[in-house]
């Protein structure tokens, strides 16, 4: 049973969510889907799982979503911590965007997960050099370092 | 009161309300109808439009990843409004406009090319996303020219679901503005409103009721007796005239015609044969 709620505003990381990758931004700025889950979202998403706390992410209030980035961000997510523990710790809260949230919902919670059971390679942008948390096969949190 | 009369009633009571209905509600329905189906095609036009222009700009290189980004939110905010306010109207059966276009905005911001572009003033598509915007683009036209036509061709939602919605609206907007007894009110001013329709159809049905349970029924002359007197006359006529046949036959004798004869003193019998019968052996 997951107790308390963070909150996490995906304004707060950006006002323009861009595109996928890290080398697609523009350099100098964080709109990305995969900046966003490196940089916030992987670490917050540890930190509740630890604690058994369960993540709301706030949609609204942005200019916009490709659908690549929230594919990405959460997809990524799924990959690293597996489709179970992703839907007992991660809520999602909008009014404007219901329809990106059924997509990551019905598409790619299922498209990363099979991809994390296939053992797909993940492609990252290069220099991230960040460390991002994951569940090891013994389903408990490990780091791993993305160069 | 005879039956003929309360038929007579019934005739004229319900050519009353048919024709009330026909006049009244069936013309102010199929007017406000026609002024909402109007009214939406207009906004379904202007999305195509939208659309349209959106597919040229970005096949010619003249949109950039921010445009399109925008373009589609404020988009999606227009054909919500426009769909949910159709299908509130009219009663419509096709797909959402929005679902369509979702999944080819999807489609679009997920290409690699596209992303790559993300920081370019304008977006330039490869020739097989230009080929895949055309296609795309076709099935919006498509779509869309289907959607007018639905708009045009549906009806609006049957008179009690009508009402039904009515006293919906009208219970919410009373609650909102803290009136007391907002669901009597909300009945309330509905009754109101078809206060004469109601009344004059309370009375008709009331008015035929009190007639059906009053009605007395038409004394019929009774026939029987006299025609079966009749037939029973004819029946014993019959039977004499073929006791008679079995019992005496025609004899061939020189007969005589008697023509205006007073012999029988009857002016209006031109002639007589007289034929002669000798009983059977």
């Amino acid at each position: 049973m997951v107790n308390n709620i963070i909150k996490v505003k995906i304004l707060d990381f950006t006002e323009n969510p861009g595109p996928r990758y890290v080398k697609q931004d523009a350099p100098e700025s964080q709109n990305s889907g995969e900046a966003f889950y490196v940089y916030k979202l992987n670490a917050i998403f540890a930190q509740a799982v630890k604690e058994n706390k369960r993540i709301v992410l706030e949609l609204d209030g942005v200019s916009g979503y490709p659908s690549s980035f929230l594919d990405e961000a959460i997809g990524e997510l799924v990959y690293d911590f597996t489709l179970d523990v992703v839907k007992n710790h991660l809520e999602f809260e909008s009014k404007m965007y219901c329809r990106r949230i059924n997509q990551v919902k019905e598409e790619t919670y299922l498209q990363w997960e099979k991809r994390r059971i296939d053992k797909e390679e993940v492609s990252h942008s290069q220099n991230l050099n960040h460390d991002i948390f994951y569940l090891d096969n013994n389903r408990s949190i490990a780091t791993k370092h993305l160069s | 009161m005879t039956i003929t009369d309360v038929l007579t009633f019934v005739g004229i009571a319900v050519s009353i309300i048919f024709g009330f209905i026909i006049s009244h509600f069936c013309s102010i329905r199929d007017t406000r109808t026609r002024v909402i189906k109007d009214y939406y095609i207009e906004e379904v036009k202007n999305i195509k439009k939208r659309i349209d222009d959106f597919f040229h700009e970005i096949t010619f290189g003249k949109s950039s990843f921010r445009n399109v980004v925008d373009w589609y939110d404020h988009l999606a905010i227009d054909i919500d409004g426009i769909d949910q306010g159709v299908r509130k109207s009219l009663d419509m059966h096709i797909g959402d406009i929005i679902k369509l276009v979702d999944n080819y905005y999807n489609e679009i911001t997920s290409w690699e090319n596209f992303n790559n572009q993300y920081t370019a003033n304008n977006y330039l598509p490869s020739v097989s996303d230009k080929q895949r915007l055309k296609q795309m683009k076709f099935d919006c036209d498509e779509f869309l020219n289907d959607y007018i036509s639905q708009v045009n061709q549906s009806n609006a939602y049957p008179i009690w679901k009508d009402q039904w919605s009515r006293i919906l609206n009208n219970y919410h907007y009373f609650k909102e503005s803290h009136k007391s007894n907002a669901a009597i009110r909300a009945f309330g001013e509905r009754l109101e409103k078809h206060l004469f329709d109601i009344l004059m159809i309370f009375a008709v049905i009331s008015t035929s009721i009190y007639l059906l349970l009053n009605i007395e029924p038409e004394k019929k002359e009774d026939l029987y007796d006299p025609l079966k007197s009749i037939a029973d006359k004819q029946d014993s006529i019959h039977e004499e005239m073929r006791l008679f046949r079995e019992k005496y036959k025609p004899v061939e004798i020189q007969s005589k015609s008697y023509r205006n004869s007073s012999f029988f003193n009857a002016n209006k019998v031109d002639s007589v044969q007289i034929k002669l019968y000798q009983g059977r052996p």
